[in-house]
């Protein structure tokens, strides 16, 4: 026998008043409304990166931390400290006679500690074998994409200070 | 109109929304990913493109509420 499925006066309509075709039409548009409800969070997650970088920027202070004295540290020579805090290893690179640069150690591929090679120009990765620019910080070759966090550094009666951090200037 | 019809409608518009959800979930994880790497300077244009989603997707509904209502 076959059920005549438009029929809505039939007797099995009684017992089973659903309407599957609309059924399934309602459902398909609830889902659609659910997806434009997921759009709006993940602007709302947007936004809310914005309002953390805001709060903190406003909040950023650098502390002025000695680092060594100039006559600690040869031309071609590096040191190696914590900035800002003590769980942030960074490298302190003596380029030339008043050339110095300092960036954050943490390889910005997967944060092993890169290692300084001034006689090469070079910051090499060993993880990854992921190789930086002395001079820039900037990624030459393997794994990185992106450059090494730029550690600020001044020097002042025979001492050298770093002073701040660069970040997103990418 | 039919119920066919509408069925079409709803498929072709739930299929693009679909689309741009995917686009604003790995903008978000790009963005976020970007921004703990210590990258500011990419968080405003991935907002502003992740609000530009939203809007298609909200004139998408409004268009086919539109569509429906006829």
């Amino acid at each position: 026998m076959k059920l005549n499925l438009t029929n809505e006066k039939a007797e099995w309509r009684e017992q089973f008043p659903v309407n599957w075709p609309d059924d399934e039409y309602r459902s398909r548009r609830d889902f659609t409304r659910l997806l434009g409800l997921t759009s709006l969070a993940f602007v709302v997650g947007q936004m809310w990166i914005i309002g953390r970088n805001f709060i903190h920027k406003r909040d950023e202070r650098f502390p002025v931390l000695a680092i060594t004295t100039t006559d600690d540290v040869p031309v071609g020579g590096f040191k190696l400290f914590h900035y800002p805090g003590q769980n942030d290893p960074c490298v302190l690179v003596r380029l030339a006679q008043n050339n110095w640069v300092a960036f954050d150690q943490k390889c910005t591929h997967l944060s092993c500690p890169v290692i300084p090679q001034p006689q090469q120009r070079r910051f090499f990765c060993p993880c990854h074998e992921g190789v930086f620019d002395i001079a820039t910080g900037e990624p030459i070759s393997g794994p990185p994409r992106r450059p090494l966090v730029r550690i600020t550094v001044t020097a002042r009666t025979g001492q050298i200070y770093a002073t701040g951090v660069e970040q997103g200037e990418v | 109109m039919r119920h066919e019809q509408r069925m079409v409608i709803a498929d072709a518009v739930l299929s693009i929304v679909i689309i741009i959800v995917i686009l604003q979930l790995w903008l978000f994880t790009a963005t976020m990913e970007r921004y703990l790497g210590g990258d500011r300077a990419i968080i405003v244009p991935a907002a502003l493109a992740s609000i530009a989603c939203f809007a298609l997707i909200f004139g998408l509904l409004f268009f086919y509420r539109r569509k429906r209502a006829r």
